[in-house]
């Protein structure tokens, strides 16, 4: 009886907050329409400078090779300073092609091509490079300089052939917005009533301990799975991304995933004096380390030991691996065996915990 | 000291405070009664010029509320009903605050903070004010008030909480300063305390519903205390009005 | 002035008096720094790569030796047949597979070029990306074609690649953002909720003193993190601005305007802290997608790019690249500055005029 009411009333409460609903809503949304058009390494054009010092017609039709290329945008110059031009933000790279450019390839001797690039950027830079490298070596080819490749690299892109950015951030951020409602507002819905007083009330009533818990709790595990759902099916329908496996496992591991979100939420509001440290232990402890530390954006491997040993025990590691492997691999559940594991025991350790502390500080 | 004209407060279709008028003579002591809801707080905040008001306006120390209320600022000292100073921070901070925002001469901090070292000990004054007691805490706010030695005093409901030996202290405090020349307007719930007022003044419903000294109050009511008198008044008024539904359903004010 | 300083010296006392909110203010941004700095890499390395050779020429051996010499790649599997190469990617063993079929060097020699499968696991498509750029990289150096033309490149301004280069300059700014934009408004608020601001109204403080009052120990703090960081940047990451400190400092300055502004814009919405909370999070988020941080702003469509020219972030930000990494001078940085004090001034404008000094 008191379950019902203590849930009626954590829903008005809910509602009554629109603002912080409204951003709930808002921001995972507009997350996913950023990174799903924009966030790519391909780039749209490269700035290429040419100091063209031989002019020669080898060296023009070089620049040709370049114009003729979608992805370039050439300027020439000449006798430009590269550095210079680079502060103005004018040139991606600059190519120089010295006077004895043709001389040199004439006579047999190694000719030189100098290509600086701005590398303040360390992956744009790579990939301007690769950019530049592909379109000379194609130029060189092509007037018998130089034979072909003695090894050529077929690609296959697989599970996701476009490279969409959202196949890659739908899931991640479900994870993010499942552990920020879980979470934080689990965390802080329980520390407001410790300040304002009305938790003591509630100690003193009739209602049992896992009434409140539940009470608490089952509302915002519907909020997170309303938000969940709402994300993967904005990411179907906007993106296509596809869901090629289960989805009952898809179901059932998104509610282990809240589970432990709330676990965690209600263990910090029995640390938690106020509302400001309930955030803020929040924050630090569960977003950001679903933010850095799961592979929801930054790859793993290529962090220092440390902070790669850190994330063993964020409970986001696992469930994107999982939930990337149910929808873009068609995983089945044995191939998720590890991750799957791995997530229930968090789950399993934090549930306990947060049940045995809370009904302790209940009690006290 | 204080001229209150028709003054009117509206919140949307809501009329708070309607066509409130009166006059609070220098060195009086002037209770304002009502229960909750019945516009007390709005009037307040206006007269303090914390509210606009929708029509009228109040004269404090011949300033308009209406066209200069940071004029009206500096003639009043105000003390809120929740404790409302710097609570991390120790009295002789707050003290020292509030005085340097006033622009109270350094002699006069210097002798505040050693009074409240002798009032609250060494140690005291030096901790944060949120641990005071109750009592303190509001004494406090009063000392904080009083620091520019304004000529108006307002004090909203400044002994809710505090013991009977605590608000009879206060009350000694306040008569002190009315002698000494202070206008002092005072909110309370406590009809024991409204006795010791010069004049009372009792809102219903947004409106004035008596105003007199406390005797004339209670021979007006044929009651024999003030509590009865007031008990009486605020049925007689709710009856005139026939049990209208807006006055009966207004939030807290 | 007086009261300025008055408002000023009580929120120094309360900042003191707040152990827990103190040791935040020192430590957050240095951790932040810290942690952000590590694993803020858009950088790709140690990519799992699985190999299935069916060749075994010493060709394709010594392709496979300079791919496990390579520090981009761990080599993790030798597989068998093709079908163990894709099971190996599925079952999230490998990212990357490798197949030389049978006839490779035999091509190679007949036909001048021999063909290699590549399976890249493009969940990220990103990464996909990178690891293939990686392969063509130390594939073509080991494809030894006799070409007379060599083609030197050199790397300006970060010649050792270091993507710590891109980002940290960036963590400075949000943490700067950070402390002005969240905390800031949260500290308003919080006199709201309290009730303080509230008796701070019915004294002769005006609008004016108020907001200084409030906003100007922020500055202080902001600019004390900054030097702080700075250091911590040069200790932790041997990287120190190669331009002039200075203007970097006053580019920051024109910067805080908009957070700062921004901050006080949002504690007259909010009349709680969460919400304050809330509210700063949400912008700090949309300013720093939007800023050029994650996503190359070239890269965002048309629309959303003039959407950027709103945001004070995406001009700091640049600024703050460009001074840091190429030591590029405020001069040659007017396209970017000029339009971050304009913002400045009309954010902050804004939030002046909204401010109240009553509660409802």
């Amino acid at each position: 009886m008191g379950l019902k009411a203590i849930i009626l009333k954590e829903f008005k409460h809910i509602l009554r907050d629109y603002r912080t609903l409204i951003i709930l809503f808002l921001l995972p949304l507009i997350m996913i329409v950023l990174f799903g058009y924009a966030m790519s390494l391909e780039l749209s054009s490269v700035a290429l400078v040419v100091d063209d010092r031989d002019d020669s017609s080898v060296s023009r039709e070089l620049i040709r090779s370049f114009r003729g290329s979608a992805f370039f945008s050439l300027r020439e110059v000449r006798l430009g300073n590269s550095l210079e031009l680079f502060r103005r933000r004018e040139a991606d790279a600059v190519l120089t092609i010295p006077e004895n450019f043709s001389r040199d390839l004439f006579r047999g001797e190694t000719a030189h091509l100098d290509i600086d690039i701005d590398a303040s950027d360390a992956s744009r830079g790579l990939i301007v490079r690769q950019y530049i490298n592909s379109v000379i070596r194609t130029y060189l080819v092509s007037v018998g300089n130089s034979d072909l490749p003695a090894i050529e690299l077929v690609p296959a892109f697989l599970y996701n052939q476009e490279r969409s950015g959202a196949f890659f951030f739908v899931p991640a951020l479900t994870a993010l917005i499942v552990i920020m409602v879980a979470a934080l507002l689990t965390s802080l819905t329980i520390t407001r009533e410790k300040e304002q007083g009305t938790f003591e009330l509630l100690r003193l009533s009739p209602v049992h301990s896992y009434e409140i818990i539940l009470g608490k709790v089952l509302p915002y595990l519907l909020l997170a799975l309303l938000i969940a759902g709402l994300i993967v099916l904005f990411g179907i329908l906007l993106f296509q991304v596809p869901v090629r496996g289960s989805i009952t496992a898809l179901a059932v591991y998104l509610l282990i995933y809240c589970l432990t979100g709330l676990s965690f939420g209600i263990l910090i509001s029995t640390v938690a004096g106020s509302q400001q440290a309930a955030m803020l232990i929040a924050l630090i402890a569960t977003l950001l380390p679903t933010l850095f530390l799961s592979g929801f954006m930054f790859q793993l491997e290529a962090m220092p030991r440390p902070l790669q040993i850190i994330s063993l025990f964020v409970p986001a590691r696992y469930f994107l691996i999982i939930l990337r492997g149910l929808m873009l691999k068609g995983n089945s559940v044995r191939e998720l065996l590890v991750p799957g594991t791995a997530l229930m025991t968090f789950s399993f350790i934090f549930l306990v915990l947060a049940i045995r502390r809370f009904r302790a500080y209940l009690e006290s | 000291m204080i001229e209150v004209r028709d003054l009117t407060k509206r919140f949307g279709g809501l009329t708070a405070v309607r066509d409130l008028s009166f006059i609070v003579d220098p060195g009086e002591v002037f209770g304002f009664l009502g229960a909750n809801g019945a516009g007390k707080t709005t009037s307040i905040r206006m007269m303090c010029g914390l509210l606009k008001p929708s029509g009228g306006d109040a004269l404090l120390d011949g300033i308009s509320v209406r066209h200069n209320p940071e004029g009206v600022k500096r003639r009043i000292g105000y003390m809120s009903q929740r404790f409302s100073l710097y609570g991390e921070l120790s009295p002789a901070a707050n003290v020292e605050f509030f005085a340097r925002v006033y622009g109270v001469s350094k002699k006069k901090i210097q002798s505040e903070v050693a009074r409240l070292q002798t009032e609250l000990g060494e140690a005291g004054a030096g901790r944060a004010a949120s641990e005071l007691p109750l009592g303190f805490k509001q004494r406090l706010g009063l000392a904080c008030a009083l620091l520019h030695d304004p000529p108006i005093i307002v004090l909203d409901e400044p002994t809710s909480g505090v013991d009977p030996v605590g608000r009879r202290i206060f009350w000694e405090d306040i008569y002190t300063l009315s002698g000494a020349g202070h206008t002092v307007l005072v909110t309370t719930h406590f009809m024991d305390e409204a006795e010791y007022c010069d004049r009372i003044a009792i809102m219903n419903a947004g409106r004035l519903i008596a105003l007199d000294t406390p005797a004339a109050v209670k021979a007006r009511y044929g009651a024999e205390t003030l509590n009865q008198a007031f008990i009486r008044a605020v049925a007689a008024d709710r009856e005139s009005l026939g049990g209208n539904r807006e006055w009966d359903s207004r939030p807290s004010s | 002035m007086r009261i300025i300083l008055a408002l000023i010296k009580k929120e120094f006392r309360q900042l003191v008096a707040d152990p827990f909110f103190f040791r935040f203010l020192l430590i957050a941004p240095l951790a932040q720094l810290i942690v952000l700095g590590f694993s803020l890499t858009l950088e790709t390395s140690n990519v799992s790569l699985a190999v299935c050779d069916l060749d075994r020429s010493p060709a394709s051996r010594e392709l496979i030796s300079a791919l496990e010499n390579s520090e981009h790649f761990v080599l993790t599997h030798h597989v068998l047949q093709y079908q163990e190469l894709e099971q190996s990617l599925r079952r999230w063993e490998a990212a990357v597979g490798i197949y030389i079929p049978p006839d490779f060097s035999r091509r190679r020699s007949t036909e001048g070029s021999g063909r290699i499968l590549v399976l890249l696991d493009s969940v990220d498509g990103n990464k996909a990306l990178t690891a293939f750029g990686y392969l063509t990289q130390i594939v073509s150096a080991e494809s030894v074609s006799a070409s007379p033309v060599q083609l030197t490149y050199r790397y300006r301004f970060n010649p050792e690649l270091r993507s710590e280069a891109f980002m940290v300059p960036g963590i400075v700014v949000l943490i700067i953002t950070i402390i002005t934009l969240l905390i800031a408004s949260m500290s308003l608020v919080r006199e709201k909720e309290r009730g303080t601001l509230e008796q701070l109204s019915v004294t002769p403080i005006t609008k004016g003193q108020l907001i200084a009052g409030k906003l100007l120990p922020f500055l202080f703090y902001a600019f004390v993190e900054l030097a702080i960081i700075l250091r911590v940047a040069e200790l932790v990451f041997r990287l120190s601005p190669a331009g002039s400190i200075l203007q970097l400092y006053f580019a920051v300055l024109i910067y805080l305007g908009s957070t700062l502004g921004l901050g006080l814009l949002i504690s007259s919405i909010a009349s709680t802290q969460q919400q304050a909370l809330f509210i700063a999070w949400f912008c700090m988020v949309f300013m720093i997608l939007l800023s050029g941080f994650f996503i190359p702003i070239d890269n965002m469509p048309l629309w959303l790019q003039r959407i950027t020219l709103l945001n004070p972030l995406r001009f700091m930000m640049t600024i703050v690249r460009e001074i840091y990494l190429k030591s590029t001078p405020l001069s040659l940085l007017l396209d970017q500055l000029l339009p971050l004090g304009a913002l400045g001034v009309g954010i902050f404008f804004a939030s002046v005029l909204t401010f109240q000094k009553t509660v409802k």
